[in-house]
């Protein structure tokens, strides 16, 4: 167990970027997921923990010991990659055992070690059996076992669970966590997946362009995106964005949308009048109304019926703008008015 | 309307196939056969062809000739040598150009050029490369002081020089099918490996050479079929000599026929070196390519 701390990381490849001057901690026991687009330096974040990659400048602590230079076995990590890979030759228990090699631990030792691995992930059956003879989920399972079965300080995870079909990633993303609550090492999980963020982290760092955008519990990510960009990646289906600006017309306050004549009535005083703005709303906060006090009149586009619930995607000023319904009696080029909560908005 | 006729996969397989079964039938099995018919028989050129049935005596005069079991020799060791070498050279050469390094696409499409120079022109190459008077190895002694001339074609080392000659030749095949194989290997199993903390050479061991074993079974029995049939690189290197020392199979059953015109004991002893190449290529699959299909 370790707490990890980045210290303005930066790792640069030429002269691009992959991570500018990160500062990161994850505490002892935390479950800290690394979230963002592909190529916003959340793996490259990743392989500087492991020592797979030396960064261009910035420290690394483990328990505030300096490992910056550290060649990666040295520093106790354990590391799942994409697909679960394993050495293809070697069946599952050689492939777990490879784990142990290069430890002082005796033969007996090798083996409790890895019976008692191979029964917390439940793979006693698969041990003789080569990679290409496992499912997907079977081969994750392993390369987890082959993780833990050294007893890492460190548990890194880049998007493992990527290659999987989404029934099989819904089992494996409980028993993960479950299995992290059991072992409390300290984790840190790659995804581009907001779902696995949102369901799996004790805290979600979102990254983009090489930085954190910001860092929290999920339940802060959702509520209280601080930056636009966070806004838009967490949440499924994702957030609304109108661009318009604030005006103040005989002490009332109104969004005007850009080039429509549409204008949404606020609720509070704002301050920062006559400047554009990005006004943000969940599709859960906005509802389909028939009186004559609505704030926007829409066209649908597309309906994805979920069965619970009905997304209705609304072609809004060359936008999209998504609402959840349960009334299932709406079609494609129909007119719809939308009333949104003014109580749950956000500017940017 | 007159409706086409359904034709089952195999129908349309051999019917597809037909223009390389003739071609076959003409190069292959009708040759094949022939020298079959010919090796039965005592054929005379001289006062008219004539051909003499004898059964199978051109065979039993085969394994009791000397000269039979002197090539059978030379070519064992050629064809030893020259497959360790090749398959050595290859991978060297697929493991270093799967590397980045400057004008790798350039050194990379240069590397293919040995292969595809005529063995012809190889042997007339090498001749001059391992001779005393003209040869690469003398300058080499020379610069480090040395005054005499090393000759690699005489009696010591010219099947050395051979099958460094057709190693030299084959090797950059080789490398390009190592090379696609290598290009296959997740990057990530190096760290994986690099986690697991593996020396070079283990992480060569286990995981760049797993992915490489099935193609260097094949090379291994591609390169020694072709060693053992290899006549022209021979024949304008060494023409078998000095005296018979590099004489192969391949260069003996040349002599005998076409040489010296014994047609009917040349093609028995042909007969042996068809044996000796599928036996091997057999039994080198079942000792090792079986094991690799699993």
């Amino acid at each position: 167990m370790a707490k990890i701390e980045l210290k303005n990381l930066t790792k640069q490849f030429g002269d691009k970027f992959a991570v500018k001057d990160q500062n990161l901690i994850v505490n002892q026991g935390e479950f800290l997921i690394l979230l963002g687009p592909s190529g916003c330096g959340k793996t490259t974040t990743l392989n500087c923990i492991a020592g797979l990659e030396i960064p261009s400048s910035g420290e690394i602590f483990f328990n505030n010991n300096d490992v910056t230079n550290d060649p990666p076995h040295s520093r106790n990590v354990a590391m799942v990659f994409q697909s679960a890979l394993l050495y293809p030759h070697l069946n599952c228990k050689q492939n777990i055992l490879m784990s142990l090699k290069k430890t002082n631990l005796s033969d007996d030792q090798k083996e409790q070690r890895i019976s008692e691995s191979a029964s917390i992930l439940n793979i006693k059956e698969l041990m003789h059996k080569k990679p290409h003879q496992l499912s997907g989920g079977e081969r994750q399972r392993v390369a987890t076992a082959k993780a833990i079965v050294r007893q890492p300080d460190v548990f890194l995870l880049d998007e493992p669970m990527a290659a999987l079909d989404a029934a099989l990633r819904q089992t494996l993303r409980s028993e993960l966590v479950n299995l992290q609550k059991k072992l409390n090492t300290t984790t840190v999980f790659v995804t581009h997946d907001q779902v696995e963020a949102m369901t799996m982290g004790d805290r979600i760092a979102v990254m983009n362009d090489g930085k954190v955008e910001q860092i929290g519990t999920p339940i802060e990510i959702y509520n209280k995106p601080k930056t636009k960009f966070v806004a838009g990646f967490v949440g499924s289906p994702p957030m609304n964005f109108l661009n318009g600006k604030i005006t103040n017309k005989d002490g009332n306050y109104l969004f005007e949308v850009n080039s429509t004549m549409d204008n949404i009535l606020l609720n509070k005083d704002m301050k920062d009048i006559n400047n554009y703005r990005t006004l943000a709303f969940r599709p859960q906060h906005a509802s389909i109304v028939n009186d004559n006090n609505y704030d926007l009149e829409l066209k649908i586009y597309g309906i994805e019926n979920l069965g619970k619930e009905l997304i209705i995607i609304c072609e809004y000023n060359n936008d999209k703008i998504r609402i959840i319904t349960e009334n299932p009696n709406y079609k494609i080029n129909d007119l719809i008015k939308i009333k949104i909560n003014k109580n749950k908005i956000l500017f940017f | 309307m007159r409706q086409n006729k359904e034709i089952s996969d195999l129908k349309f397989a051999l019917f597809m196939s037909l223009p390389v079964i003739f071609f076959l039938i003409f190069v292959v099995i009708y040759p094949l056969a022939y020298a079959f018919w010919m090796s039965l028989h005592k054929v005379s050129m001289f006062g008219g062809l004539k051909f003499k049935f004898i059964g199978f005596s051109n065979y039993l005069k085969v394994v009791t000739n000397e000269k039979f079991w002197d090539a059978l020799f030379v070519s064992i060791r050629f064809t030893i040598e020259s497959t360790i070498l090749t398959l050595l050279l290859g991978l060297l050469i697929a493991l270093i150009l799967s590397k980045p390094f400057k004008y790798k696409t350039l050194i990379r499409s240069m590397i293919i050029i040995p292969w595809s120079i005529s063995l012809y022109g190889c042997g007339i190459m090498w001749a001059q490369i391992g001779r005393g008077q003209t040869g690469l190895f003398t300058a080499i002694y020379h610069l480090f002081g040395g005054d005499d001339k090393v000759n690699l074609i005489g009696k010591n080392y010219v099947i050395e020089l051979l099958a460094l000659g057709n190693a030299w030749n084959l090797s950059p095949l080789v490398a390009f099918f190592l090379l696609s194989n290598i290009s296959t290997i997740p990057k990530r199993l190096y760290d994986l490996a690099d986690i697991d903390k593996m020396s070079n050479f283990e992480k060569f061991w286990n995981v760049t050479f797993p992915p490489l074993r099935f193609t260097i079974f094949v090379f291994t029995c591609i390169t020694i079929v072709m060693s053992l049939k290899l006549h022209d690189f021979i024949f304008t290197l060494s023409q078998g000599g000095p005296g018979r020392v590099s004489s192969t199979l391949t260069y003996e059953i040349y002599k005998l026929s076409f040489k010296n015109m014994q047609l009917g004991f040349g093609s028995a002893m042909s007969f042996y070196l068809l044996f000796l190449i599928v036996g091997s290529t057999l039994m080198l699959y079942w000792l090792w390519g079986r094991r690799l299909e699993k």
